[in-house]
């Protein structure tokens, strides 16, 4: 029983597991407000790799500049990316177009990118140096550490938004019921707006935490999978179960590494699979059954 | 009824001409063109079946493409089948391949679903490059037969060309006739509505297994006449990416019509070869002209096409008036 | 005060509809409907499925393309769009409840108040959730419930609860009893009358046309996108034509 491995696997696991659960995030909750799957999400996590990268290692910014310059790049992005896929479409009466819209928009994103920064990828530098080194020879990069740090307080923030503000169950309101909230004087223009600019910053950030780790590559909206399989594994359309897991996707991954190394995305959608042939609402999952 | 009969020997005419015709004048390398889209035409027309008439995104056109290139080649070059056999081989493993993947990923609702159609893409491109022994691995299978009945073999591209033709056509005429049965009506009934359809009795989850079977079927043939077109089979056909430009290639032309399919997918691969210079930006164009596609023509040119001719039939003489006004009002908003 | 001199002064319309055309797409859904109510009173609208009763209200709320003049107090706001019109307290429940499934009776009631409140205004609704705990002690006991849970008749009441926390001006109802068993139904339309005996006049549209003339102060029948007849809700509901198309029998007092 080699703890020491073990707790290196369970940190690097609940650290992606973390970064899961925000993309997951992002899309249940554009899910609930719209109704319809963002396929570009991952694209924008990608962006936020990118966004971060330029503006500390091209331009060279502290990082606490950084932060606020780059939160109003997301929000600016969240609030252009709502006009220019959901908006036009938001009556269409086939959802299909805005599926296929926002797959569009993915790729409009990944060309935009490396057509600037171009295909190869490039390196971002750790955010926090250093090694946590236990019992000598049990080494964890602080890295992880901030992650799940930071990962957890933006959960939480988001959380608190829609659990304790009147702005929040005014959102929640607006995506249950449209029609109904519009009739009390809820402006759902405002309301979705701000749905897709919490979602995009939220990927936004996710994508800087996690680009010291991986090259910040074209690649990285693939992420969004492990997302999505965790939103799947705990639960469709229920935030907190998306967060739970993704972050049991996240450390199945990392032990999955113990047996196999190439075949540890199988693995994870394998149990994706076992899930949904057994589970379809997935663990925590409560369908609220569509209204005829 | 005679306008109808006119209209069929107008297209008959039209289709036979082209088989004559583009052989004949094109030179060498557009007829390869020409047949590398025949060959996704048919893969294509699968989502003409799952969202055309079922209104359902699936991406896993291209995995079953996959399918039926490995079985294919598989089939001929270990076994040493004949062409048809290899063909027939395999439509029905991706057909079952279909049934079984299908009743899985089916019990997601929507969007759940398409997403897991994204994630089966990938798991089966990692296990395309990494089962060596049945795929190849990264390099592929090379070698594979060209197409033959009996002793006629085909040398060229233009041989290739009437194989590609007759079997696009064959598949365009089974998807236009699916409409008219049973089976397209309860799709359609299930992409419009699908509580409503559930109501009126029809099974729903087993209507879109289905449809997903029929599209996996076409697609393994189109993987089929993948393998023998090019005699070369490789993983880095079986990718994501393709699999958004095939959607993209039945969404612009019209995706319920096989007739808007074709072009679409026509357009699309004609595109590089026409924007040569642009290369870098094409895929950026992709992106940007199906989001401005969706907003402002989500029927294709195919539905472009028939607003005009609707508009213009008004113009020339008077259709019969309709009684409730265009097409454009949603029935369910009213009152 | 201000409630008081206008009933010195007369009956004041309060809502002012004329020339009223409502548009789905390129099919038109009202021609020309001519409304009015009245300060204090219930109007009611009757008719059949599918001839114009939601489109109606559609039109005052800013949800569907219409043409005429809509007036409220003296004020145009024919073209206002939903928020503005709810702003001015014109609370409209819409046909089928729509409760928001997934929060709380109480989150439900508190949604309400937005057009007041707005997203970032303090929280001071006690007074309107007393009226309305009061007015639905039903709600009161599930508060903490979420409202998919509740029975039809309920979720109806939660709907009108919230409406009521918008601090109304007027009431637009669409057919509140949809749905609904004729017991609950009846208990329903006591609370209407008892909401308008506090002051707020109340436009209703409805399908149950006996019991909507029952409770009525005016009435207007609509057909087929066009009004029909109109009149005091007594000398509609003894109308032969209306009797014979949507009430079957003599009322009592005819």
């Amino acid at each position: 029983m080699n703890i020491g491995l073990y707790l290196q696997l369970l940190v690097i696991g609940l650290s992606m597991g973390m970064i899961y659960a925000i993309l997951a995030m992002g899309i249940v909750l554009l899910v609930r407000a719209v109704g319809v799957l963002n396929f570009a999400q991952g694209e924008l996590f990608m962006l936020g790799a990118y966004v971060c990268y330029a503006l500390t290692v091209q331009l060279h910014m502290p990082i606490y500049v950084m932060l606020i310059v780059a939160l109003l790049i997301f929000v600016l992005f969240g609030t252009l990316f709502m006009f220019a896929v959901y908006w036009p479409l938001r009556n269409s009466k086939w959802p299909a177009t805005i599926i296929i819209s926002t797959l569009g928009a993915s790729v409009v994103l990944k060309e935009v990118v490396k057509l600037i920064w171009g295909s190869v990828p490039v390196v971002q530098p750790p955010i926090i140096k250093g090694v946590l080194v236990l019992w000598g020879n049990v080494r964890i990069e602080y890295q992880y550490l901030f992650i799940i740090g930071i990962g957890s307080l933006l959960i939480t923030a988001v959380f608190l938004l829609f659990d304790k503000l009147f702005l929040g169950r005014a959102m929640q309101a607006a995506a249950q019921d449209s029609y109904a909230a519009q009739l009390l004087g809820i402006p759902t223009i405002v309301t979705t707006a701000l749905t897709y600019i919490i979602s995009a910053s939220l990927v936004g950030v996710g994508g800087w935490l996690v680009s010291p780790l991986f090259l910040v590559s074209t690649s990285l909206g693939s992420f969004l999978l492990k997302g999505f399989a965790g939103m799947v594994i705990g639960g469709l359309g229920d935030v907190k179960g998306a967060v739970i897991g993704s972050l049991l996707v996240g450390v199945i991954e990392s032990f999955a590494t113990l047996f196999t190394a190439t075949y540890k995305d199988a693995v994870v959608f394998s149990v994706l699979i076992i899930v949904l042939i057994v589970r379809p609402t997935g663990f925590f999952g409560q369908k609220i059954s569509e209204k005829v | 009824m005679k306008r109808r009969i006119i209209k069929i020997l107008v297209v008959v005419a039209i289709l036979a001409l082209a088989a004559v015709l583009v052989p004949t004048i094109s030179s060498h390398y557009v007829i390869t063109v020409v047949n590398g889209a025949l060959v996704f035409y048919v893969g294509c027309l699968g989502i003409c079946v799952m969202l055309g008439y079922g209104g359902m995104v699936s991406f896993a056109t291209i995995t079953f493409m996959g399918l039926g290139a490995y079985m294919s080649a598989n089939l001929s070059l270990k076994a040493g089948m004949p062409f048809l056999v290899c063909v027939l081989g395999s439509m029905i493993f991706a057909g079952l391949c279909a049934l079984i993947i299908g009743a899985i990923l089916l019990r997601l609702s929507g969007t759940f679903f398409t997403f897991s159609t994204v994630a089966l893409v990938l798991i089966a491109h990692d296990l395309f490059t990494n089962l060596r022994s049945l795929t190849g691995g990264p390099d592929g299978m090379g070698g594979i037969p060209p197409f033959n009945i009996g002793s006629f073999v085909a040398d060229t591209a233009a041989d290739n060309f009437y194989f590609l033709f007759v079997a696009g056509l064959l598949a365009a005429l089974f998807v236009h006739r699916l409409k008219y049965t049973n089976l397209g009506r309860r799709l359609a009934a299930v992409r419009d509505n699908e509580i409503a359809a559930a109501t009126m009795g029809v099974d729903v989850y087993r209507t879109k297994v289905v449809a997903f079977i029929i599209a996996g079927v076409l697609s393994g043939l189109s993987g089929s006449l993948m393998v023998h077109n090019y005699h070369f089979v490789g993983s880095s056909s079986f990718v994501f990416d393709q699999s958004t430009t095939m959607v993209i290639m039945a969404m612009l032309g019209g995706v319920s019509h096989p007739g808007g399919v074709f072009l679409g997918t026509m357009i699309i691969t004609m595109l590089p070869e026409w924007l040569k210079p642009l290369q870098e930006y094409i895929r950026l164009f992709y992106g940007l002209g199906v989001m401005l596609l969706m907003v402002f023509m989500p029927t294709g040119l195919w539905g472009l096409g028939e607003q005009l001719s609707a508009r213009f039939k008004e113009r020339f003489h008077l259709t019969r008036k309709t009684l409730i006004g265009s097409d454009d009002a949603s029935s369910e908003e009213m009152i | 005060m201000k409630l008081l001199s206008r009933r010195i002064w007369g009956e004041e319309k309060m809502l002012n509809i004329k020339n009223l055309c409502a548009f789905y797409g390129s099919i038109q859904a009202l021609y020309d409907i001519d409304i009015e109510v009245q300060e204090g009173t219930i109007v009611c609208l009757i008719g059949a499925n599918g001839a114009g009763k939601t489109s109606l209200l559609k039109s005052i709320s800013g949800m569907v393309q219409h043409s005429g003049t809509i007036e409220w107090n003296g004020e145009d706001i024919t073209n206002y769009n939903s928020v503005q019109i709810a702003r001015r307290g014109i609370m409209h429940v819409p046909e089928g409840r729509h409760v928001f499934p997934g929060l709380t009776v109480e989150e439900n009631l508190e949604v309400g108040t937005i057009n007041w409140r707005g997203f970032f205004g303090k929280r001071r609704d006690a007074d309107e959730l007393t009226y309305v705990y009061d007015m639905f002690p039903r709600l009161k006991e599930r508060r903490k419930q979420l409202s998919w849970s509740l029975s039809g008749g309920e979720q109806q009441m939660l709907a009108i609860g919230r409406a009521l926390m918008g601090r109304p001006k007027i009431l637009l109802l669409d057919e509140p009893s949809m749905g609904l068993a004729p017991l609950v139904i009846e208990e329903l339309f006591e609370k209407i009358v008892a909401i308008n005996k506090k002051g707020t006049p109340i436009l209703m549209v409805e399908q149950n046309a006996s019991m909507a003339l029952e409770i009525s102060d005016y009435a207007y029948v609509i057909n087929q996108g066009s009004i029909e007849i109109s009149g005091a809700a007594k000398d509609v509901a003894c109308d032969d034509r209306v009797i014979n198309a949507y009430l079957g029998v003599h009322a009592g007092q005819c």
